[in-house]
């Protein structure tokens, strides 16, 4: 816990202090006279200093001298929030150049069968009636851009 | 008989066909969503944004505002069924609702869910109605200054109200801001952190943020975990509470929705807190306190009321002074700004049709909700049977769509999961969300509005003081910020001079 907070800390301190040095490049101005980069700059230093704040604080959190108890919840299935995630980033990459309705097929395929296993037929035809009923209902009925990709018409 | 009158115009707009499907269809999402944990009004209101895009602002707005009142209705079926709250507002219901459905009074409780907001719904617009009005007119003297001042104000009273740490809200809102001036400066039109992409020069996108931030993490936190609900299988009998149920439940319901109401009005309180000061007021003035978290319906009643008249109560800030209050009403706000409506003091007088529109679709709304909660019942305890492994890629999906929509760039989409990653890691490491995207929303209109205000004044600082009202809220907003400091050690003089008044000469 006590490492987490430290790394949180430090990570909205570092945050606040690439701000701070990509305010400085941008015309400041002065109090009387704020110029683009004023409140940037000011509110970067904000951020650098709760950022400091939080790491000394965490730092002063006790160091639990034992291992701490298990949690008495389920165990976490961390694995999926990763393969999930994984799977959406290179869904957004690829629903250019596949266009919406393959990439959303590949997807959601995907999340039936490796997030939340199912037989993988019922998988596969799941995914082909969720892609097909998107498309008609958002790209045709709704109008919404979606991207193509390279077979023209969806 | 303003009044009246102003009302019945809000009435034939808000019974015009379109705007009638709008209403329908922002209270029925919004039981659904209230129905089903893991996704909130948040995320499906802005899961819905840019639907609006094609529908006139008055209808949006109906949409929208049905969505947020609509599942404080359906979040407490979850919580009485299930035992877990469909929506963050509806904890408290689980005291003492799930434990009324074990012995056998589900009906009852959430027939008085059903009841008690409906009640509180329709109060709290009768508030909006006499309140909004004098407060915008109140509200026309605001200069940039007051303004600014007054979201100085509301900044620090969310920060003094955050749930968790307030050196972390305080760093959040930083962050916020900071993430409200990449883009173009409203003043001089320079880019700023723009790496010279299109994609940065409107700034990031209040929508694939909120997404990414509400809707995307709470699916990856709702994965990770393998608890399976089960939902509460009982024969829901007898909706209609009786007589003695209403003896004991028409107290707290009043005093629920006064509570929820003005509780609702100030900055940083939402929907949530309402309930559980309700929750303990009721507990606190009742004859039996023993009974509370046993099935007592005072439980559900009370808190019931209160998150449905919060939801009223908070609208006002939004509508008279053009402030969010809480996150939904940020993305309120947003959905009248991409509509080209400023709301705010002017609203009123410019846009009539919207106010008192919106205002009347919330009496009809909780007209709908009523036959929609109480009659159909049975098909929102069928839908939380679906398996979340069913429900989680298509809430996904709609979010791809959602983000895509509005700006046809894939990047958006990009934009949200990392935002999604970061509202995941907030979560996990007790950072509330909230404070970073209000300070993100209102930190465009706070950089305006010193700004302009620096200018008016060619400079002077004083500006801030010398204006009687700026003046009051700037004082405000400091005794509110250094309050918990200076607090404990008021109470020490205060103690030490009791101390030597006692002691013996």
């Amino acid at each position: 816990m006590r490492s987490r907070e430290i790394g949180a800390a430090t990570f909205l301190a570092l945050v606040g202090l690439v701000a701070l040095v990509a305010s400085t490049r941008l015309p400041v101005g002065t109090v009387h006279q704020p110029g683009p980069g004023f409140f940037p700059l000011a509110l970067a230093a904000g951020l650098l200093l709760c950022g400091g704040a939080l790491v000394v604080r965490a730092l002063r959190l006790e160091v639990p001298v034992a291992a701490p108890p298990a949690s008495a919840g389920p165990p976490l299935r961390r694995g999926r929030a990763v393969a999930t995630l994984v799977a959406l980033f290179v869904y957004a990459f690829a629903i250019e150049a596949l266009g919406f309705t393959v990439s959303t097929f590949l997807l959601l395929t995907f999340l039936f069968l490796v997030v939340e296993p199912m037989r993988w037929w019922i998988a596969v035809g799941s995914s082909a009636f969720t892609a097909g009923a998107s498309h008609v209902v958002f790209k045709v009925w709704l109008g919404v851009q979606l991207p193509v990709g390279p077979w023209g018409w969806f | 008989m303003d009044l009246a009158q102003n009302l019945l115009f809000g009435l034939q707009v808000a019974l015009q066909p379109m705007h009638l499907f709008a209403c329908f269809i922002g209270v029925f999402v919004g039981t659904l969503v209230g129905v089903l944990p893991g996704i909130g009004p948040v995320a499906t209101m802005s899961l819905l944004f840019p639907v609006t895009y094609a529908m006139s602002p008055t209808g949006s707005i109906i949409m929208m505002a049905g969505i947020y009142y609509g599942a404080m209705y359906g979040g407490s079926t979850t919580s009485i069924l299930v035992n877990i709250p469909g929506e963050a507002a509806s904890v408290v219901t689980c005291l003492d609702g799930y434990q009324m459905a074990r012995k056998g009074r589900a009906g009852p409780a959430l027939g008085i869910a059903a009841f008690g907001s409906f009640i509180a719904g329709t109060l709290s617009v009768l508030g909006i109605m006499l309140l909004a009005p004098p407060l915008a007119r109140f509200a026309l003297d605001f200069g940039p200054p007051e303004i600014f001042t007054l979201l100085l104000l509301g900044f620090t009273m969310i920060a003094y109200l955050s749930s968790g740490s307030k050196l972390k809200a305080i760093a959040l809102a930083f962050l916020g801001f900071f993430l409200g001036t990449i883009g173009l400066d409203p003043i001089t039109a320079t880019a700023r952190f723009t790496f010279g992409t299109v994609t940065l020069t409107d700034g990031v996108g209040l929508v694939p943020m909120i997404m990414g931030l509400f809707g995307i993490s709470e699916v990856l936190l709702n994965i990770e975990e393998s608890t399976k609900q089960e939902v509460f299988e009982t024969r829901i009998s007898g909706l209609l509470p009786t007589r003695e149920d209403w003896k004991q439940s028409i107290g707290p319901i009043g005093r629920g929705s006064v509570l929820g109401f003005f509780l609702g009005i100030l900055p940083g309180i939402g929907a949530i807190i309402p309930t559980f000061i309700s929750y303990a007021l009721e507990k606190r003035i009742s004859r039996h306190p023993e009974r509370f978290g046993t099935g007592t319906i005072e439980g559900v009643a009370g808190p019931e009321a209160a998150n449905n008249a919060a939801t009223g109560g908070s609208m006002i800030p939004l509508l008279t002074l053009g402030i969010a209050p809480n996150v939904v009403m940020a993305v309120l706000l947003g959905a009248f700004l991409v509509h080209g409506v400023q709301p705010g003091p002017l609203m009123i007088k410019e846009h009539p049709e919207i106010f008192w529109g919106v205002v009347a679709s919330m009496y009809v709304g909780n007209a709908m909700l009523l036959v929609l909660n109480l009659p159909l019942i049975g098909i929102w305890v069928q839908l939380l049977k679906v398996p979340y492994g069913v429900l989680f890629p298509l809430i996904l999906l709609f979010c791809v769509i959602g983000v895509y929509d509005v700006s046809g760039n894939s990047w958006d989409v990009v934009i949200m999961l990392v935002f999604g990653v970061v509202g995941y890691l907030m979560k996990k490491l007790d950072y509330e969300p909230a404070p970073l995207v209000l300070a993100y929303v209102l930190g465009r209109l706070a950089e305006e509005s010193i700004r302009q205000s620096l200018l008016l004044a060619r400079g002077n600082l004083m500006v801030f003081l010398s204006r009687p009202l700026a003046g009051t809220f700037l004082v405000a907003a400091i005794l509110v910020a250094l309050g918990p400091a200076l607090l404990p050690a008021f109470r020490r003089v205060v103690g030490l001079a009791k101390s030597g008044g006692d002691s013996p000469r």
